[in-house]
């Protein structure tokens, strides 16, 4: 079933961030949402995660669903190192597992280190890898590439298209290279409230 | 909230301990001998020689381990009682409601009224556990209500969203985040229910406590014997209280190193 919104209303102290929102998902792929700051990206993908409800209108489609959300901040927990902090979204604790999905985002030799003793960057792979782990029936990335190098950029978004294969992965960003490069679905977003201005598929410019 | 991890120049904090020791003995000293009288202000030498003496006799040490029994137990109960009812007011607005005044009341109230209205209801020797188990609990409960309130909303979402569970999520979340609270109440918690307790002792003059030792020196004016039992009250309440921060600083290591030297890059 595909996520929907139909008539969405969310307001924060008055402001709308969404009125009257309507947009369908397709059940899978790569759905990039590209917009400026602040039009409300985010908190569409925190009521598609139901961190936030919905004031009027209805989202269907997310009901039951494993979602695998890269926030838009790292959100590790300080205390617990890289492995322990992977390993701490899955099913059943994995140490080893928890480790191969680290040394794939490029962490192999960090596994033990806590958040604290890793650069912005580092972090980042290691809530990816979190986000990996996890595996989910629908994948939220909120700026999954922040502080990260071309390289390791590469890695992650690898990493992101294999175990999403054939499930809805929503990305937000600010990049539109990284947009055009990693969407099969671009919506250019304005707002707020949030509108879609544009829909671009892929090889659209 | 306090740090009780921090550990900078250990020797040069010891030898400013002893020069301090030695500064308020002379003070002491001093005082003593502008007195005159033993009966008023009793000098060291006279407490140490007491306390000597008092050591070598089977019922100080058995004074010593109930009077530190009745503490402890008082102490344990106020911590898992304040940290249920912390909880459970977190959890529960309505319990919120309902208890928070009698938090405010507890806080309020004279331990001296407590003490009394508790030597009316129950027998002398559940006295000082009763009041130590009152001063303590309005303390765990404040600071780990607290530590609950101020826990990463984002960690708990995150928590929620990966499906970690009730038990994983008070384990790896909750915890960690309200340790350094329950620490700085346990620390300061475990001094108060000091005061209480042989407050309690004393005015329930209780056969084999330091509080009822102090009692009967203030009745017969021996005063080397008061300073002697109150010296072994704030050693044992100092000990205590130490040996409390090494056990619980290993469980704050983790939580140290985490929040140590952040770098960018």
């Amino acid at each position: 079933m595909a996520v929907e919104f139909r008539g969405a209303g969310k307001s924060f102290g008055g402001r709308a961030v969404l009125k009257d929102f309507s947009c369908r998902f397709p059940e899978s792929g790569t759905v990039c949402l590209f917009g400026p700051s602040g039009c409300g990206k985010t908190t569409l993908l925190n009521c598609i995660a139901g961190l936030c409800r919905l004031d009027s209108g209805r989202l269907s489609g997310t009901r039951g669903l494993r979602i695998a959300y890269l926030f838009q901040e790292d959100r590790l927990l300080p205390w617990c190192t890289a492995e322990e902090n992977v390993a701490a979204a899955q099913r059943k604790r994995e140490p080893a597992r928890a480790r191969e999905w680290l040394r794939l985002a490029g962490l192999g030799s960090e596994c033990g280190k806590y958040p604290a003793e890793l650069s912005g960057g580092m972090k980042r792979r290691v809530a990816a890898a979190r986000a990996l782990a996890f595996g989910g029936d629908l994948y939220l990335l909120d700026e999954p590439f922040r502080g990260l190098d071309s390289a390791s950029r590469g890695t992650v978004a690898a990493l992101f298209r294999k175990r999403a294969a054939g499930r809805l992965t929503v990305l937000v960003t600010h990049d539109r290279a990284e947009a055009e490069l990693l969407a099969d679905v671009t919506f250019f977003l304005t707002g707020p409230p949030l509108k879609i201005g544009r829909i671009a598929r892929k090889g659209e410019s | 909230m306090i740090s009780i991890t921090s550990r900078k120049r250990p020797a040069r904090r010891a030898a400013f301990g002893l020069l301090s020791a030695a500064f308020w003995l002379c003070v002491w000293q001093r005082a003593a001998v502008r007195a005159g009288q033993e009966i008023l202000v009793a000098p060291p030498a006279a407490v140490l020689r007491r306390l000597w003496e008092l050591s070598g006799r089977a019922d100080f040490w058995l004074t010593v381990l109930f009077s530190m029994g009745r503490v402890v137990e008082g102490f344990a109960l106020g911590v898992v009682l304040g940290t249920a009812a912390a909880v459970l007011t977190e959890a529960v607005p309505f319990f919120d409601a309902l208890f928070r005044p009698i938090l405010g009341i507890i806080k309020a109230t004279p331990v001296a009224s407590f003490i009394i209205l508790a030597l009316v209801w129950m027998k002398s020797a559940r006295v000082p556990v009763f009041v130590s188990v009152l001063i303590v609990l309005p303390l765990v409960w404040a600071n780990v209500s607290e530590g609950i309130r101020k826990t990463d909303r984002g960690l708990l979402e995150m928590a929620r969203l990966y499906r970690f569970g009730a038990a994983r999520t008070v384990r790896l979340v909750y915890a960690p985040s309200v340790l350094p609270y329950f620490l700085a109440a346990g620390t300061t918690g475990m001094g108060m229910a000091w005061k209480g307790g042989v407050a309690a002792e004393v005015l329930s003059s209780l056969p084999l406590s330091l509080g009822g030792e102090i009692y009967r020196s203030k009745i017969y004016l021996e005063t080397a014997d008061l300073f002697a039992w109150t010296a072994v009250v704030v050693v044992l309440s100092v000990l205590l209280e130490r040996a409390m921060v090494r056990l619980l600083r290993t469980a704050d290591r983790r939580i140290v190193r985490a929040r140590g030297g952040e770098h960018g890059g």
